[in-house]
């Protein structure tokens, strides 16, 4: 009888009403915010005349398509996103692992406290906020310049219009940017891996060394391929608003992204339709990466995002 | 609003000079033009800035009788443009909003508080409602999301690209009768100073907008030297100074040997700026970043000439010896603080390329900080000596003023350029100014042009200026009569900047209107000098055609980031012929078609 | 216990130090920079003679800046946003990320649900069409603007629902062996559960709102109505002050207040709040981004 009162009670589990309530609200805001804009997809499809409106702008089909793609500065926006992602996603990744081991090695817990802390910081500037300092900094005159000729005697580098140096610098302040975050989430897992995997090793004789190397490393190796798969998924996000607030026309060969190329085009440019066919062909590819890496974390570690 | 409190700090403490006031915008202004990205040195655009700067007054002079009294007794289309509706009218408007550059305007008058607004209201029953305020650099973004909404203003200036995009989609009213009912003499002075200028606005023999625009000769740069630097590299008269490029890089080198450089101000708006640009480099080997002229019936661009090589190879030779600052091509002449404008204010170069209106601005700032300075102006460059070909614009159009679809009341952008016209015109003379109550002095400070959707700007009106007061200075006037007065709303500045500069010699502020505007061999004379002796090449094009609208941004930028790299030695001078394909597989080859059947059918 | 420490150990440590000390070092010093650059005199700021001590120290930027009314009324608009739009955002996040976490065998629509929100991830309609809808909704110029769109964040809710997930079943069961509903089993049992995720997402969204600017911009019709981040991405991306003809006193009021170092005082003040926030919730992180984000 016991056992018929439980089961009874465990049947309002499956009630479900409460649940379609509750997700109301996000379906709306959904909906309104994120799908209702998406008929205006139909403008990578039109000659889209913002007077004549969707019903009667001219239905072009795939020219909008075919006319970016003969863009030179297309391509060269799509191959800087790749380029900029990809040292995103990897360096994203390796630098925070590093820091995260040699954290792990401190031995005094306030400052392994403090060090964690602090790298967290600029995780919470925004890019407006920064690139104002950044482009001070590395500015011809800025403090960069000074420390290399002061210490090491180097010419004065024009780092903000030279294509050689400027895509590194907005690779490396985004990894900056963003390494605090890693670096606690990798942290966390090395400090769960069993304190038994060491003390074998030690008693192998190991060296520290060869303990991170051997027993470390290949602990976290999961999370690390995770993160890592996570990343390749964005590979056509190389981060808009960094770009969008520190670039300028003379570095555009090297750091213009997709983005912001949609970005001039459509709002500053005008031309509506070529803008939206970008975006839709950066959707496109991006959900092929997505559908892709997940799949691969899937099938290789049963992790599922959703 | 950000930034006027900062001039409102600045003017606490400052003697009212009405020529500050008055002639503000015309040093000022330009800077603001060179907003973000829009305003790339593009040659077209060159002559944008005085354009829109000067707060004037309507032109073509001498005869008529003064403004303020002809309002009562005007007669045909003066009497209509004052008369009031006899229900309110509502008249949508945006804005990009700048500050106020009359340092007076008062601390909490926003544009909907302003004198325009209030009067307009008062009377011509016409109530100004701005639908929305974005500041200037966010303009094209706010407008291009507002346009695809299918939304217009009823009055709004538009550049010859919007213009162009929105009369083609049926967004713009035909103005043409309205036109024909409201013209009157001191309106045509605006838009239509030659009598066919007007023409520029019209598709399909449709009025669709009021061109608005500049002298042609505005586009012209000159040198401007600091003898009293150059003394020390044993320049100490005018005579000496360079006429051909071989000579000006003698000076240079010197210069560069004194000082280690760089010697001459650059920016990443390297052709047109106006400023501490290449423009005059360019000039000296009769060569253009852009525009259109006629070869033999056919037109050609000229950013694709071949001899634009050897220009731009000199520069890059000139780059590697240190003549520009390394990182030149990061910085926008036209941005707040910028780093070049600090540095000629600063002394830093005894050398500054630049048009008429430099000793208005930057130069009066350094004048100011270093009184010793002696800024002339020298002989435009050439490679043999002699005055080189020049190529200027048929019709600068800078902006359309146009009418918007949903507009009920079309003729209401008459009334209101006419009524602009008269008050300005009515407060501007000395003795009215002079005469002013202080609730008076605050309307008039209350009075924002910049927040209003059209200029009033005559384009002929730096040349009458110029000619009128320096007649009436041999004559030996200080004082005019309203009647002996142009009837373009520069005038009176001028006119103070004159009595100004005959009372303060010294001052640097005095100096920098005096001289760009009236001194013989100042700004606007050797400017008209130029276009008078040069053997002028016309940039025939001033419409925009479909083409231009969807890839003339890209092409500017292909050419711009191609020049650069080429001057800081990035690539090869002979890159030059890979851009000269690119740009036309591009769409180069689409608009050259265009323009020309365009040409031929004109 | 104890283990036995070479030279090279030690070597090691102090290596490991220095390294790690310079990196801190390259996160604060830049924060000190502005700080520093927003107490020095324009003299020193303009001729980049400040470096992290401030230089012919003065309050000029700072007086400067409290004469300005519009920069503090931007400041009440993002501290009114921050508050409104995270309450938004939490509300949001836990009543959607329960449902989410519940199992398919339970709640058989989860998976419909969740390809309904994850599609939005990936495909978006594009800044235009946005605006439009914006637009026809009567939201441009509304302070409201700055709270609705962003109000669901799926990214969110994910980490949130990961770390739902995580929790041990038994306690939930307990709660429903007791005859409570997925309201009361939400409220009383999973939410107190979940302190480290929400104290984490409440950071994010906290700091997600503070540092927004673009929406400002481009929503808003009107720059009296800018929240703090535009105000001041307005002014540091491009600012097109226009110098027009000076009088003797004007240069000398100017050259004493330099827009570099009123800038850096924006900048600072707008940092402090970080500041001030990050350390009280930052010891829940590591639980509430670890667990949430990446599953063991």
């Amino acid at each position: 009888m016991a056992e018929k009162e439980r089961k009874k009670k465990k049947k309002s589990l499956y009630k479900t009403r409460e649940l379609h309530v509750m997700l109301l609200p996000a379906v709306i805001f959904t909906a309104v915010f994120a799908y209702f804009p998406m008929f205006g997809l139909i403008m990578a499809f039109q000659d889209f005349k913002p007077l004549l409106g969707f019903t009667k702008s001219k239905f072009v089909g795939f020219d909008q398509f075919a006319y970016i793609f003969t863009m030179p500065s297309f391509r060269q926006a799509f191959v800087n996103t790749f380029i900029i992602a990809f040292f995103k996603i990897i360096l994203s990744i390796l630098v925070p692992l590093i820091l995260s081991l040699m954290l792990n090695e401190v031995i005094k817990s306030w400052f392994k406290r403090s060090v964690q802390t602090i790298v967290f910081i600029p995780y919470f500037f925004s890019w407006a906020i920064l690139a104002g300092m950044l482009l001070e900094i590395f500015a011809y005159d800025g403090i960069v310049n000074n420390v290399l000729e002061s210490f090491f005697h180097i010419e004065p580098i024009a780092f903000l219009v030279s294509n050689k140096y400027f895509r590194t610098i907005i690779i490396a302040s985004d990894v900056w940017k963003g390494m605090g975050y890693n670096t606690v989430l990798l942290l966390a897992a090395i400090t769960n891996v069993d304190a038994a995997l060491y003390e074998a090793a030690r008693v192998d004789g190991a060296s520290r060394w060869k303990q991170v190397l051997h027993v470390t490393l290949p602990s976290i190796l999961p999370m690390v391929a995770v993160l890592t798969v996570l990343g390749l998924g964005g590979i056509l996000n190389a981060g808009f608003e960094q770009i969008l607030v520190m670039y300028n026309p003379t570095v555009e060969k090297t750091v213009d992204i997709l983005d912001t190329l949609v970005y001039r085009m459509g709002i500053a440019g005008h031309q509506y339709s070529a803008a939206a066919a970008m975006g839709l062909f950066k959707s496109a590819v991006s959900l092929v990466f997505v559908g892709i890496s997940y799949w691969i974390l899937y099938k290789k570690s049963d992790y599922r995002v959703f | 609003m950000k930034k006027r409190t900062v001039k409102r700090l600045l003017s606490s403490a400052l003697v009212a000079i009405m020529t500050a006031s008055m002639l503000a915008g015309c040093g000022g202004e330009p800077a603001s033009t060179g907003d973000g990205g829009a305003a790339e040195s593009k040659a077209e655009e060159s002559s944008r800035a005085p354009a829109e700067s000067s707060e004037e007054t309507p032109s073509d002079s001498g005869e008529a009788e003064a403004p303020a009294e002809s309002g009562e007794e005007a007669q045909g289309a003066e009497a209509l443009l004052l008369e009031p509706y006899e229900e309110p009218v509502e008249i949508h408007v945006v804005l990009q909003y700048r500050e106020s550059e009359d340092p007076e305007t008062p601390t909490d008058v926003t544009p909907e508080t302003s004198t325009a607004v209030k009067l307009l209201s008062e009377e011509l029953n016409i109530n100004l409602v701005y639908d929305w305020i974005v500041n200037a650099d966010q303009f094209s973004q706010k407008f291009g999301a507002e346009m695809a909404a299918g939304n217009i203003p009823d009055v709004v200036m538009l550049s010859p690209n919007d213009f162009e995009d929105l009369a083609s989609q049926g967004g713009l009213i035909d103005l043409t009768e309205y036109y024909e009912k409201y013209t009157c003499p001191d309106l045509e002075n605006i838009y239509n100073f030659d009598g066919n200028f007007i023409n520029v606005g019209k598709k399909d023999g449709k009025l669709y907008g009021l061109p608005m625009g500049t002298d042609p000769a505005q586009s012209t740069s000159q040198m401007y030297y600091d003898m009293n630097q150059l003394k020390e590299v044993g320049i100490t008269s005018a005579d000496q100074l360079p006429k051909t490029i071989e000579e000006f890089e003698e000076l240079c080198d010197t210069l560069m040997e004194k000082t280690g450089g760089p010697v001459l101000p650059a920016c990443k708006n390297y052709f047109g700026a106006q400023l501490g640009d290449f423009t005059p480099f360019f000039h000296a080997y009769e060569s253009w970043a852009g525009g259109w002229y006629d070869n033999n019936g056919t037109l050609e661009y000229a950013g694709i000439n071949e001899k634009n090589k050897e220009v731009l190879s000199k520069l890059n030779e000139w780059y590697e010896k240190g003549y520009f600052k390394k990182d030149f091509a990061a910085y926008d002449i036209w941005a707040a603080d910028s780093p070049v404008v600090n540095d000629i204010v600063a002394g830093k170069y005894a050398i500054v390329p630049g048009s008429w209106w430099v000793p208005n601005w930057p130069l009066n700032s350094n004048k100011v900080e270093h009184p010793e300075a002696d800024w002339v102006v020298g002989p435009n460059l050439s490679l043999d000596g002699e005055q080189p070909d020049i190529m200027i614009s048929r019709y600068p159009v800078n902006n359309f003023i146009a009418v918007g679809k949903d507009c009920t009341n079309p003729e209401a952008v008459f009334k209101m350029i006419y009524w602009s016209l008269q008050y300005t015109l009515k407060n501007s003379p000395p003795e009215v100014q002079n005469a002013m109550s202080d609730e008076e002095k605050t309307e008039w400070h209350s009075y924002v042009y910049t927040w209003l959707p059209y200029r009033i700007y005559s384009p002929t009106c730096l040349r009458q200026n110029f000619e009128v007061i320096n007649q009436y200075a041999k004559d030996g006037k200080t004082e005019i009569s309203v009647g002996d007065a142009p009837r373009n709303n520069e005038f009176w500045g001028s006119w103070a900047s004159y009595l100004n500069y005959a009372e303060n010699p010294d001052d640097g502020v005095a100096w920098g209107t005096y001289f760009s505007r009236l001194a013989e061999n100042g700004g606007v004379d050797n400017m008209i000098k130029t276009v008078e002796t040069a053997d002028i090449i016309y940039d025939e094009v001033y419409v925009t055609t479909p083409s231009m609208i969807s890839k003339q941004g890209e092409l500017d930028k292909l050419r711009d980031n191609t020049y650069i790299s080429i001057i800081m030695g990035e690539t090869p001078v002979d890159g030059f012929d890979t851009f000269v394909e690119q740009w036309k597989a591009q769409g180069g080859d689409d608009i050259a078609r265009e323009v020309n059947e365009w040409y031929q059918n004109k | 216990m104890k283990v036995k420490r070479s030279v090279s150990f030690y070597v090691y440590q102090v290596f490991n130090t220095v390294v790690l000390a310079l990196v801190a070092l390259s996160c604060i010093l830049p924060i000190l920079h502005v700080f520093a650059m927003s107490l020095s005199s324009s003299n020193a700021a303009m001729a980049g003679r400040v470096g992290f001590v401030p230089v012919e120290f003065t309050f000029t930027a700072y007086e400067y800046l409290i004469s300005k009314k519009d920069f503090f009324h931007s400041v009440g608009i993002s501290a009114l946003r921050v508050l409104v739009g995270t309450s938004f955002n939490m509300i949001i996040i836990a009543i959607t990320a329960y449902p989410l976490s519940r199992p398919a065998k339970q709640f058989r629509a989860r998976t419909a649900y969740m390809v309904y929100f994850a599609i939005t991830m990936f495909i978006g309609g594009g800044l235009i069409p946005t605006y439009m809808v914006i637009k026809n909704l009567h939201l441009l110029d509304s302070f409201w603007v700055l709270i609705l769109p962003s109000a669901m964040s799926i990214w969110n809710v994910i980490i949130m629902m990961n770390f739902i997930k995580g929790l041990p079943r038994a306690i939930e069961e307990a709660a429903f062996v007791d005859g409570a509903n997925h309201w009361q089993t939400l409220i009383k049992v999973i939410l107190p559960m979940s302190k480290p995720s929400l104290a984490s997402l409440l950071l994010f969204s906290m700091i997600g709102h503070w540092n927004a600017w673009f929406d400002g911009m481009f929503y808003m019709n009107n720059p009296n109505n800018y929240p703090m981040a535009t105000y001041l991405a307005t002014q540091v991306i491009n600012n097109n002050q226009t110098m027009t003809n000076m009088t003797p006193e004007q240069l000398a009021l100017l050259s004493s207040l330099s827009e570099k170092t009123v800038r850096s005082a924006q900048m600072f003040i707008a940092i402090v709040p970080i500041l001030v926030v990050y350390p009280f919730l930052q010891k829940f992180f590591v639980k509430g981004i670890t667990v949430g984000s990446v599953k063991e």
